[in-house]
């Protein structure tokens, strides 16, 4: 093979010929085997590099089914074999486990949402806040890519082996599409409500405190400790920030009455809602309001860890002016790994929490001080 | 030496002889031992994801409609698919007009090359073997080579990139296909 012939050759490949080039150096390996064989090894060899030079890329089944999927609907209609109906159902396998995981967002999207605090007031309502943990979201309904190690070696069948045709992997991918747009619209509307949510929320809040007449509320919010360390904060007193007179504080008109019976208990403690809770698996996070009329505090808490038998979640305040904590109860343990509602009463005479603190303590000791880990903090 | 042993080259020219009488297992079984390596290839190429999805579908449609005119005496499959898809995917840079910035970062890409993984159907001493390739060039045979293959890149746009003689760039691209050449004779 002469250098002239490698250029020629390797000009061929890349397309670098002009026409009459181009069909010159096709006939002349038409008419030489020689040739034809040395275009041959050119060929392999600059595949070999090209292969050698760049990276395969891996490719999920999940990517791999449906770049499949899409040739196969182009490459029609040629003449199919016909289906093995023995195994019809082995290719439905991979569409029926989207459908499954898209199936399960919508149940979360559809399940009850938290629960509604003890009792029945105005003040109460601001409880329902638990709803809001249903933004916890599960990260959508597409399977999880796999590693491209796993990329089955069985070419030409689904991943448990049945023959794949065309025709069923154009309609599997069209549904596919088809429940992809359904959670797509649905994921649309829950955040829709989840807005209305919010709207609702604060004009309840503005309802207690202006048409019932509360009295004045301290809200704050609560994060876990490493969002409190770095200062960061949901903005959840944005629920009420046309309402405040001065920072925490929801003032309101104090002559229209109070709240109605909210079932006070005998000793500090905390009074779960009821419903039930979401399940989160986000950061913890919670917001309080305190109704200084009757001493009575309410927590919408959010995204608990998971607590071990041996332990429980301490809520702790500390009223303004005081130095020292005061436990107020521990958090029910349903809501342990979930989100709920509880409130809590402090003994006449305390002022206004200036702090709200939930640590992790062990269920027997009852320590009189925080102790254990900080799992929510707030302001 | 290609990628695939003798056994799956013989077994992939089966699977077009079967495309070309309309077997669409075939195709599948084709797409599942390419998809990765033609994947490679086209992101090589392109930037865009979705150019690189498109193209390797291109590829493998075209593959369907041409198995016809397939010639095993021109190439093994894997050549045949390989420029499929490099044509393919040298064809949308152009249409991208993207040429000139791919040159311009080429300095910056070859700096940046990632570590080639196996594809799911190589051996690690295939692998090696294929990455032995690359040092067995030299770095301007590689460079010559790759702003070619992966840029398309006219011998002219080479030596204005790489700063040297048109007949330099000649010999380096000639020198290193012969050399790839000597390479995959050793170890067939």
């Amino acid at each position: 093979m002469t250098d002239d012939f490698t250029s020629d050759a390797l000009r061929y490949l890349l397309g670098e010929m002009d026409p009459d080039q181009h069909r010159a150096f096709t006939e002349r390996m038409a008419r030489d085997p020689v040739a034809a064989q040395a275009f041959k090894d050119c060929a392999d060899s600059l595949t070999q590099f090209a292969v050698s030079a760049a990276a395969p890329r891996p490719v999920s089944e999940f990517e791999r089914e449906a770049n499949l999927a899409a040739i196969l609907a182009r490459a029609r209609p040629v003449a199919v074999p016909v289906p093995n109906r023995r195994h019809s159902w082995g290719g439905l396998a991979w569409p029926i486990a989207a459908a499954f995981l898209v199936a399960l967002n919508l149940l979360q999207f559809f399940s009850p949402r938290g629960g509604t605090p003890a009792g029945n007031t105005p003040g109460t309502s601001l409880a329902v806040a638990s709803a809001a943990s249903a933004r916890a979201t599960t990260g959508g309904g597409t399977p999880a890519p796999t590693p491209a190690g796993s990329t089955s070696t069985s070419a030409g069948t689904s991943s448990n082996g049945t023959p794949v045709t065309p025709d069923r992997l154009a309609a599997e991918f069209a549904r596919l599409e088809e429940l992809r747009r359904d959670y797509a619209t649905l994921k649309q509307a829950r955040d829709s409500l989840d807005q209305q949510y919010n709207v609702a929320l604060q004009q309840l809040a503005r309802r207690a405190l202006t048409e019932q007449g509360i009295g004045r509320l301290a809200a704050m919010e609560l994060v876990d400790a490493n969002s409190y360390a770095r200062g960061d904060r949901k903005g959840l007193m944005n629920l009420a920030r046309d309402l405040l007179t001065e920072p925490g504080i929801v003032a309101v008109d104090p002559g229209r009455g109070g709240p109605s019976e909210v079932g006070v208990s005998e000793t500090p403690s905390l009074l779960p809602g009821v419903g039930t809770p979401s399940t989160s698996p986000e950061a913890p996070y919670a917001w309080s309001v305190f109704d200084e009329k009757d001493n009575r505090g309410y927590l919408n808490l959010y995204n608990l860890p998971n607590v071990a038998p041996a332990d429980t979640l301490q809520v702790w305040v500390k009223p303004a002016g005081s130095g020292d904590f005061q436990p107020v109860g521990q958090v029910p343990p349903q809501y342990y790994g979930k989100s709920g509602s509880v409130s809590y009463e402090l003994p006449a005479g305390n002022a206004t929490p200036s702090e709200v603190l939930i640590t992790l303590e062990p269920r027997q000791s009852r320590p009189a001080r925080p102790t254990g880990p900080v799992v929510l903090r707030g302001p | 030496m290609l990628p695939f042993d003798a056994d799956a080259l013989r077994q992939h020219r089966t699977w077009v002889n079967r495309m070309a009488s309309g077997d669409a297992e075939a195709l599948t079984e084709l797409h599942h031992a390419y998809v990765s390596i033609l994947f490679g290839i086209a992101r090589r190429i392109l930037l865009d994801p979705e150019d690189v999805r498109e193209v390797v579908q291109d590829t493998f449609v075209k593959a369907w409609n041409q198995a016809a005119q397939y010639r095993p005496e021109r190439g093994e499959v894997s050549a045949w698919l390989v420029f499929m898809v490099r044509n393919a995917a040298i064809d949308r840079l152009r249409q991208r007009t993207r040429r000139a910035h791919a040159v311009a970062g080429l300095a910056d890409d070859l700096a940046g090359d990632e570590a080639v993984q196996p594809a799911p159907h190589e051996d690690a001493e295939r692998r090696d073997l294929l990455d032995q390739t690359l040092t067995e060039l030299s770095p301007e045979q590689r460079r010559a080579l790759e702003l070619a293959f992966f840029n398309g890149c006219s011998q002219h746009e080479i030596a204005q990139a790489m700063s040297a003689p048109v007949g330099n760039v000649k010999n380096y691209l000639r020198r290193g296909l012969l050399k790839l050449r000597q390479l995959a004779s050793r170890h067939d």
